[in-house]
């Protein structure tokens, strides 16, 4: 792979948003994590009200990369064996097994949707973990690869019975948590309203252009990238004092509003999750057309792949959405680079 | 009534209208507490104090009291007074009279009655104080002529006391100069003085050090640190060069340097996160110095003491 090799496809990432930018409007932002999450190999969890387009993100997003895609609803009977596989009776009147949607499709499996994670239970939780983390799992007798996996989940913020929380490490093993909500622009509800192009999806997803992003070549240039794209030593301490201020925000005299600082943080981001943030911020200075990482790059995509693995004191979990937005927002605003 | 009824009769008359003790009409009694009645010379004050006690209804008019100046052609009254009550009175008053009468040889002189007036149940009613008669001595002796006399030398006026006031005036001079001085200093118009407070006073400091060693990328930046910093403390948070904007935004008497600061900010970007070359940096600390140098001057102006 050449710079120029590198430049190719950052004319095809381009490409790629265009078109999802077309059949979404008003996702930019969701649009440009998801790209990054894609560059940098990692899984996302949205969250979002009901209805919003994170489904059909998705779909846009399966469709522009190609290969195979998967979707699965989260339901509190369902178990790990039901993605492994289903068992059925056949025309012939025999049992037969059949293999689940995460092994239906080998190797080719490119992007998987769970929707509504957290209505499943913790054992398929754990299911998820591993296939997230190893890409791999075992059934029937054998270990099954899925190189080009990308898992993304849905979380449902507005109903919270009958749910399972995600633990977390399985939280951690999420590169972004990004949330999708309605545009706020008029004329883009307008559009979204009126305009019968949004009514049917099925023939709105048929409008990107498929396979923009070879699924086969992105473990390849995600590597590329984070060898090309260059963090300074400044930016290094810089990214390094972020991290340390998810831990210990009190020393970065960070004070939230009726917030006891020195009880706020049961654990602060883990070393993974640095190294996300990392590899986030790099595909998105080469989004941006750079060689090298700026703060920019990493203030861009810092709440999105830490608030959620800063875990808090019981006492403030359940202000987590608030909390974490304005621990974020602090300790940008208190971090300085140079 | 018999000789001896009679003659006592005759001595209470005496002793009452002596002035001693004085009730008018039965109603008003008024006491008169003189001075001595002797060693008077010209110029000199008496003072006649009356107690006087009233009846229900009756009430002193003030207003009516005569006025000060001349009686007559030797006596002025000076002043009627209110003095404290002597008990079981109502009125007390201290009238000063002053005597200029030339005599040759000691004489008896005579203070008229003074009227004052009250007023009973809305009718005025005017009393006296009786009349008082004291010996008047001159000044020159009988057997002297006036020519013979050396007058004596004109006393100069009595100083008055100003210590404290000569205090507190140093004192205003004192705080003023020194307020003067802080204000003069503030705005950094004392060249060997110059003021280095506030964040782009103290990077200004620290460039002034900076732009004494030789010029290599570590003190470019070093002085970008400088800068950095300062444009952090003033905006209360850190700055980036996507918060300019926002930044002149929400600071508007800094908007004539957000063209020189963003050119900055790409300069210390290049300089802080692209990859090392080995060229030296096309600014230095004396650059830097300059656009601190007015930020500086924004942020005096822009202060209220």
């Amino acid at each position: 792979m050449t710079d120029r090799n590198l430049a190719d496809w950052h004319n095809r990432a381009a490409l790629f948003e265009q078109e999802i930018n077309k059949a979404l409007i008003g996702l930019e932002r969701p649009v440009r994590l998801v790209t990054t999450a894609i560059f940098a190999r990692g899984h996302a969890m949205l969250e979002g009200d009901v209805g919003v387009g994170k489904t059909t993100l998705l779909r846009a997003v399966a469709r522009g990369i190609g290969g195979a895609y998967e979707r699965i609803e989260g339901t509190i009977d369902l178990m790990p064996n039901d993605l492994v596989y289903h068992t059925y009776i056949n025309e012939a009147g025999k049992p037969q097994v059949d293999p689940g949607p995460i092994l239906k499709h080998g190797e080719e499996l490119s992007t998987f949707f769970f929707n509504e994670v957290n209505r499943a239970r913790p054992q398929v939780h754990s299911l998820l973990l591993r296939v997230m983390a190893e890409k791999s799992v075992t059934a029937f007798n054998r270990e099954h690869y899925f190189p080009h996996l990308q898992v993304f989940a849905d979380r449902n913020r507005v109903e919270k019975d009958e749910t399972f929380e995600i633990p977390s490490a399985a939280r951690d093993r999420f590169m972004m948590e990004l949330k999708i909500e309605t545009p706020e622009n008029p004329a883009l509800q307008r559009e979204l309203m009126f305009n019968p192009r949004f009514y049917d999806v099925d023939a709105l997803i048929e409008t990107i252009q498929p396979g923009i992003l070879p699924y086969r070549e992105l473990n390849d240039i995600s590597r590329q990238i984070q060898h090309h794209i260059q963090a300074s030593e400044t930016l290094q301490n810089y990214a390094l004092q972020l991290w340390q201020a998810t831990r210990f925000p009190k020393d970065f005299s960070i004070v939230l509003d009726n917030v006891d600082m020195d009880r706020l943080i049961l654990a602060g981001a883990s070393a993974r999750g640095a190294g996300m943030l990392m590899r986030a911020a790099r595909v998105t200075a080469w989004l941006h057309n750079r060689a090298h990482v700026l703060p920019e790059d990493i203030r861009e995509i810092f709440h999105e792949t830490m608030a959620h693995r800063v875990f808090f004191n019981p006492t403030y979990e359940l202000r987590r959405t608030q909390l974490a937005e304005q621990l974020s927002r602090k300790i940008l605003q208190q971090v300085a680079a140079p | 009534m018999n000789n001896k009824h009679f003659a006592h009769f005759c001595l209470l008359l005496t002793l009452y209208l002596s002035g001693a003790m004085t009730a008018i009409g039965a109603n008003i009694e008024i006491e008169l507490d003189t001075p001595r009645n002797y060693g008077y010379s010209l110029g000199d004050k008496i003072t006649l104090t009356a107690h006087i006690g009233v009846p229900l209804f009756y009430k002193l008019e003030s207003g009516f009291l005569p006025a000060p100046g001349p009686i007559n052609e030797w006596l002025k009254l000076v002043s009627i007074e209110s003095i404290p009550l002597k008990p079981d009175k109502d009125y007390s008053l201290a009238v000063t009279y002053q005597v200029f009468k030339i005599v040759r040889a000691t004489e008896e002189l005579t203070i008229p009655p003074l009227p004052i007036r009250f007023m009973h149940r809305g009718k005025p009613e005017t009393v006296t104080l009786p009349a008082w008669t004291f010996s008047y001595h001159p000044l020159i002796p009988a057997n002297k002529a006036d020519s013979s006399i050396e007058p004596e030398p004109e006393s100069p006026p009595q100083l008055i006391n100003s210590t404290s006031h000569n205090r507190a005036l140093t004192y205003l001079l004192g705080v003023s100069s020194i307020l003067l001085f802080y204000i003069v200093w503030f705005y950094g118009k004392i060249p060997f003085l110059e003021r280095y407070s506030g964040s782009f006073g103290k990077a200004c400091r620290e460039l002034k050090k900076l732009k004494k060693l030789p010029h290599s990328r570590a003190v470019t930046l070093q002085a970008l640190q400088c800068f950095h910093h300062a444009l952090n403390e003033l905006a209360g948070e850190t700055l980036f060069a996507a918060q300019l904007s926002a930044f002149f935004q929400r600071h508007p008497s800094f908007q004539p340097l957000q063209e020189k600061t963003e050119a900055l900010f790409v300069i210390s970007q290049e300089l802080f996160f692209a990859e090392v070359g080995s060229e030296p940096p096309a600014i230095g600390p004396a650059q830097i110095e300059k656009l601190c140098l007015l930020y500086r001057k924004f942020e005096r102006s822009g202060r209220w003491i």
